[in-house]
């Protein structure tokens, strides 16, 4: 499967028997939600075959999937609140149970009964609203959902469920629930493949486990071999040539504080994170989707509004109730979905690069075009950024020039804190390259940095400190000096 | 200029500028070959004169355009101006004309606390003000027009004073549209303005101050309603409760058939410089053409369809406009 | 730099919490609608004599018959989160059509029964077209059902001419002249139409479409529900209930002037919002509706009686309905309000 100028999945080579739990892991990026997405029919493979029950497998949507047997429980649930929960788990299948124009609801609520019936689950009424229950329990509902639909085929072609990380918001008796209901389904001959990043159930539940590191996947385990130590190892990979990321030019931090977080935490993200960021520095924060690192960035920006704790810019707490207060305090970000957040796609690369500072393109308390046009001349050479003239719309240009544009901005506005939230995200390698070297020019201007990282190697390679967060606390802290760089097992324990 | 940017500016903006000139000149042409009076001195001028209180509330309708907005109330608040014209004139002279103003400044503000502190959608929202103020108008006005007496006249003669076919209001409406035009294209309000119509989002990202900037475009477009309020009362020597249910739609239609788009982020006031145009000779040309005003309104409803068609932003991002 | 050990499931139980107190405060809100309707009842009661007699009782009830049958229509398009504001000029245009298609003074149409349904065909046929534009054409729903109000407005205008068509047929007529338990025809085909409604709503799979959609349009397209086609059912009821309405209004009326249509929207919107149907859609019903409409008749009656004019009853209607909008409105930094 080919993504422009990077291979999200190769070779990927899965065998999945009836009965089994298959477990898959790998650090972000690795290739474990492309390939479900293939499964699941949202995205079509560019090489190799799939074949379910020995035929040929290729869903074109997931009702497709659905209807051959493979069914996803996603983490956000696909449930409709003001419906009933019988209505929710025969969604789309109303016509099995129509009379004229009318639906019997009564004879699917019975029907409902005997899904759970054959999950020895009790307490749900399938007449009632799905709101009127809690998550955890909406979460089995979605659950029933699922399997009710992917075995309604041929009794005896077994169907295949996709768990997407279920366990992120259950309790500890709620996923022991979880583990149940996988047997029970694995019991009657239908395989789960569950995707998690705590090793811990990972080695509880699977029967065997897939590693996946960079697009391939690097080794398969039965569940006798499992250790958490092994895991890891398989899952990081070697660490990339320090040319890549100019760690000639990293630069140790300076002594001076220029942002402060104090048990900073927002509801249900996040919470007690504590830190300085110095001068000059650049401090990467690992941890897989959903950790907290992403809302972390959003609050230091002013995106988010922080519910706890403080921060401080020059030791001085500041409140910023808006994004703007951020930038006018010197903390600009850039974020990660370019093309929602990043950028003002309609309007021309002078525009994009002047927004955030008005003052500095002011004559007279006019905006100079000529100021404009003078910054911005300024910035396509430095950076080097590719476009047709500096009036062309921000949406003609590539991944990289994007960013580039971005960074511009970001620096025009004075920044004293760059937060860059997977900033190579789309670029294409050579672009890459350049923006590691803007990263360093920051620096040099003693800038602090930051960095959300791409890839492990990545904010290894740029940082000169490291901070993994897990479930929104932050974990374990690595010195990253040149010479001194840490390992990627190390930081992979941290985030797992 | 090499040629791949000329080729860009082809599909840029400025070309549906341009085409909508060549529409104008074209529109002009035909109806004046259909009734050579259309190019009579009475009858420009008197297209002149009806286009000021477009141009003037086009001004603000196009700021909440461009930010993605909308606003309902501005045909009730120019009704509400002209009554309070009506009403004050005998006894407060030209202060009244401040009065109707404030009201403006005061009803934009308040639309824009709605929409950016309350949530409320802005169509939700000024549909309610224009409710309110629709009231306040027949409350002030008692549900009847209010003819201004003759010993005011003096007062609202400026209304019809002219230099040659050229009116004094359509001077003064072309001086406020240049000033806004400043606006528009050189302060960081301007700027601001399309960014938030382009991405909200991302403009706040950037640091832009999106609250504010609402808030400032809704209370403009208030002031901007009063105003044409106000010219209109001196024009028809009257005070009009219902001429605003008219105005509603028409200037929106005027704004957008010029090209500013419904989604934000497109267009200005040249275009609704041009729309207004256009919209007013079709509206003069068809009248002298003896399409009567109930066909009017299906033309111009269909008009306007399709002149959203043509400029709203298909990108998926803006299905959220729902 | 301190370094936690605290039980990760902190986080997770504060997202879970999140969730729940959203929850809660929906089923709060639910309640409000009831307690309006009858603390109206108990203010007007006290304030106004007369109000709480049998006879205004069932004159309330009677009053119900045109907003009623708007609200029922435009609820199912706000349920699938999308507006239809075309009330004013499809209402008009139903009043005017139906008023020439029965037996009546400008013409020799003298179709009766027919007559009612091919007006209602018409709003259904206006419905149709709305819906069709904005779905194929991605033009906001509101502008384009603001636009058809001009055009069905004009339309209808432009077909009574100078003079307003008397209706003439006496059956047509006594839909509103003729009562039975002393609520005319007229309500009671609304209320009928209110049972149609619920049963759309409830008892097939197109009522539940409608929920789905406006909760999340991903979920159904998941599953290979055909959305489009709901949408434009919506469409088409919303048209075919506010033409009905002007039919009733025509008959009330005696004859076909572009009046019957004026001023029904704000009326009408706000008893869809007062019910508790949310303009984001996907939550709320015609149950709520019926409260709503009950509501704003209860209002509006107990104003007349207090001696209030109609036309400040517009503006408090828009008061109320940007208070019950901001209660009910999703607060979040990320909600963009356009």
């Amino acid at each position: 499967m080919r993504f422009p100028a990077t291979l999200a999945l190769q070779g990927i080579e899965m065998q999945v028997y009836e009965g089994e739990i298959i477990g898959l892991v790998g650090e972000n990026g690795a290739g474990k939600s492309t390939l479900l997405k293939i499964i699941q029919g949202v995205q079509t493979q560019t090489d190799g075959t799939m074949m379910m029950h020995g035929q040929p497998f290729e869903p074109k949507s997931p009702k497709d999937a659905m209807r051959q047997g493979v069914g996803m429980v996603f983490q956000e649930q696909a449930l409709i609140g003001n419906l009933t929960v019988g209505q929710n788990i025969f969604f789309g299948r109303e016509k099995e149970y129509r009379v004229g124009p009318f639906i019997n609801w009564s004879k699917m609520y019975k029907d409902t009964e005997a899904v759970f019936q054959e999950h020895a689950i009790s307490g749900i009424k399938p007449s009632r609203k799905v709101n009127d229950y809690d998550f955890a329990t909406r979460q089995m509902i979605e659950i029933c959902k699922v399997i009710s639909n992917a075995t309604t085929g041929d009794p005896s072609n077994k169907s295949m469920i996709l768990l997407d990380e279920p366990t992120s918001v259950l309790s500890a008796d709620e996923i022991q629930q979880l583990f149940g209901e996988m047997r029970k389904l694995a019991a009657q001959g239908h395989a789960v493949i569950f995707v998690s990043h705590r090793l811990d159930e990972i080695i509880e539940i699977c029967d065997r486990v897939y590693v996946f590191k960079d697009g391939r996947g690097v080794g398969m385990l039965h569940h006798d071999e499992l250790s958490e130590d092994i895991l890891y190892e398989r899952m990081v990979g070697k660490t990339s040539s320090d040319q890549y990321y100019k760690e000639n030019r990293q630069a140790a931090p300076k002594d001076d504080v220029v942002l402060e977080a104090r048990d900073l935490g927002l509801y249900g993200s996040f919470q007690n994170v504590s830190f300085k960021l110095h001068k000059a520095e650049v401090l990467g924060i690992c941890g897989v989707v959903g950790a907290g690192k992403e809302e972390l960035c959003d609050v230091l920006a002013g995106i988010e509004g922080n519910t706890s704790g403080e921060i401080l810019i020059d030791g001085q707490p500041v409140r910023f109730p808006q994004a703007g207060k951020a930038v006018d305090a010197g903390v600009v970000s850039i974020p990660k979905e370019r093309r929602e957040e990043g950028q003002l796609g309609s309007l021309s690369i002078v525009e994009n690069i002047s927004i955030s500072n008005p003052k500095a393109f002011r004559k007279y308390g006019l905006i100079s075009k000529k100021k404009q046009r003078e910054k911005t001349e300024y910035w396509i050479k430095d950076m080097k950024i590719r476009c047709s003239s500096m009036d062309s719309d921000m949406n003609s240009l590539s991944g990289g020039n994007a960013q580039k544009v971005v960074f511009a901005r970001a620096l025009t506005a004075d920044a004293k804190v760059l937060i860059l939230n997977h900033p190579t995200r789309g670029v294409d390698v050579g672009a890459k390259e350049e923006i590691y070297n803007l990263i360093r020019d920051a620096t040099e201007r003693d800038i602090a940095v930051i960095v959300l990282g791409d890839t492990l190697d990545e904010c290894i390679g740029l940082s000169s400190r490291i901070l993994t967060m897990k479930d929104g606390l932050v974990t374990k802290e690595f010195v990253c000096e040149v010479g001194n760089k840490p390992e990627q097992v190390d930081i992979v324990r941290g985030m797992m | 200029m090499n040629t791949t940017a000329f080729r860009e500016k082809l599909k840029s903006r400025q070309a549906g500028t341009w085409i909508r000139v060549f529409a104008a000149v074209v529109i002009f042409i035909v109806f004046t070959l259909a009734n050579f009076n259309f190019v009579s001195s009475g009858n420009l001028k008197n297209l002149l004169t009806d286009s000021v209180p477009y141009l003037v509330m086009g001004i603000g309708v196009t700021f909440v355009l461009l930010v993605g907005s909308i606003d309902l109330s501005i045909g009730a608040v120019c009704s509400t101006a002209t009554v309070i014209v009506a009403v004050l004139l005998p006894t407060m002279g030209y202060t009244s004309y401040l009065v109707a103003l404030a009201m403006g400044i005061v009803a934009g503000f308040i639309n824009g606390l709605l929409v950016v502190y309350l949530k409320i959608p802005s169509f939700i929202a000024t549909l309610g003000s224009m409710g309110a103020w629709q009231t306040v108008a027949y409350l002030v006005s008692g549900s009847s027009p209010i003819q201004i007496k003759k010993a005011q006249w003096p007062m609202i003669d400026w209304a019809r004073s002219a230099f040659g076919i050229i009116p004094l209001p359509f001077v003064l409406a072309l001086v406020l549209l240049l000033v806004f035009y400043l606006v528009q294209t050189k302060t960081s309000f301007g700027k601001n303005t399309f960014a938030v119509g382009v991405n909200e989002r991302a403009a706040a990202v950037a640091g832009v101050n999106v609250n504010r900037t609402k808030l400032l475009i809704f209370t403009v477009c208030g002031a901007c309603a009063a105003l044409g309020g106000i010219v209109l009362a001196a024009k028809l020597r009257s005070g009009l409760p219902t001429i605003g249910a008219t105005m509603n739609m028409a200037v929106t239609a005027a704004v957008v058939l010029g090209g500013t788009a419904l989604t934000g982020g497109k267009g200005g006031l040249v275009q609704t410089l041009i729309g207004c145009f256009i919209y007013n000779m079709l509206l003069s040309g068809l009248n002298m053409v003896g399409i009567t005003s109930y066909y009017q309104d299906i033309v111009f409803g269909l008009l306007m369809i399709a002149a959203v068609y043509f400029t709203v932003d298909r990108s998926d991002r803006h299905s959220v406009v729902k | 730099m301190a370094i936690k050990n605290a039980s990760a499931a902190s986080v997770a139980d504060q997202f879970v919490q999140k969730i729940e107190r959203q929850n809660r405060k929906d089923k709060i809100i639910q309640l409000v609608p009831v307690c309006v309707l009858v603390g109206l009842f108990v203010i007007f009661s006290i304030a106004a004599p007369g109000f709480a007699s049998i006879e205004n009782v069932i004159t309330m009830l009677g009053q119900t018959a045109t907003p009623l049958a708007i609200s029922l229509g435009i609820t199912f398009v706000i349920l699938i989160g999308c507006i239809d504001l075309s009330v004013d000029g499809v209402m008009s245009l139903g009043g005017c059509a139906v008023s020439m298609l029965v037996m009546n003074t400008m013409n020799s149409m003298n179709l009766g029964v027919f007559g009612i349904v091919l007006t209602i065909g018409i709003g259904a046929l206006i419905g149709f077209l709305i819906g069709l534009i904005h779905v194929k054409a991605r033009i906001p729903s509101f502008m384009v059902s603001f636009g058809f109000s001009g055009i069905a407005m004009g339309a209808a205008t432009a077909i009574t001419g100078a003079v307003a068509p008397n209706i003439m047929d006496e059956g047509f007529r006594n839909l509103a002249l003729r009562s039975f338990l002393g609520i005319p025809y007229i309500a009671w085909i609304s209320f009928i139409m209110f049972a149609v409604a619920y049963i759309l709503q409830e008892y097939t799979a197109f009522g539940r479409y409608l929920f789905a959609i406006g909760n999340d349009e991903s979920i159904p397209k998941m599953t290979g529900v055909n959305i489009t086609a709901v949408k434009l059912k919506a469409f088409i009821w919303s048209g075919a209930m506010i033409s009905l309405a002007g039919v009733l209004g025509a008959a009330r009326l005696g004859m076909g002037t572009v009046l019957i249509g004026k001023n029904n929207l704000f009326p009408a919107m706000t008893a869809v919002v007062l019910g508790g149907t949310a303009l984001t859609g996907g939550k709320g019903g015609v149950l709520n509706t019926l409260l709503g409409v009950l509501i704003v008749t209860e209002l509006n009656n107990g104003l007349v009686l207090l001696g209030v004019s109609p036309d400040i009853q517009t503006g408090i209607q828009s008061v109320i309905i940007l208070a019950a909008v901001a209660l009910s409105s999703v607060r979040g930094r990320r909600v963009v309000s356009k």
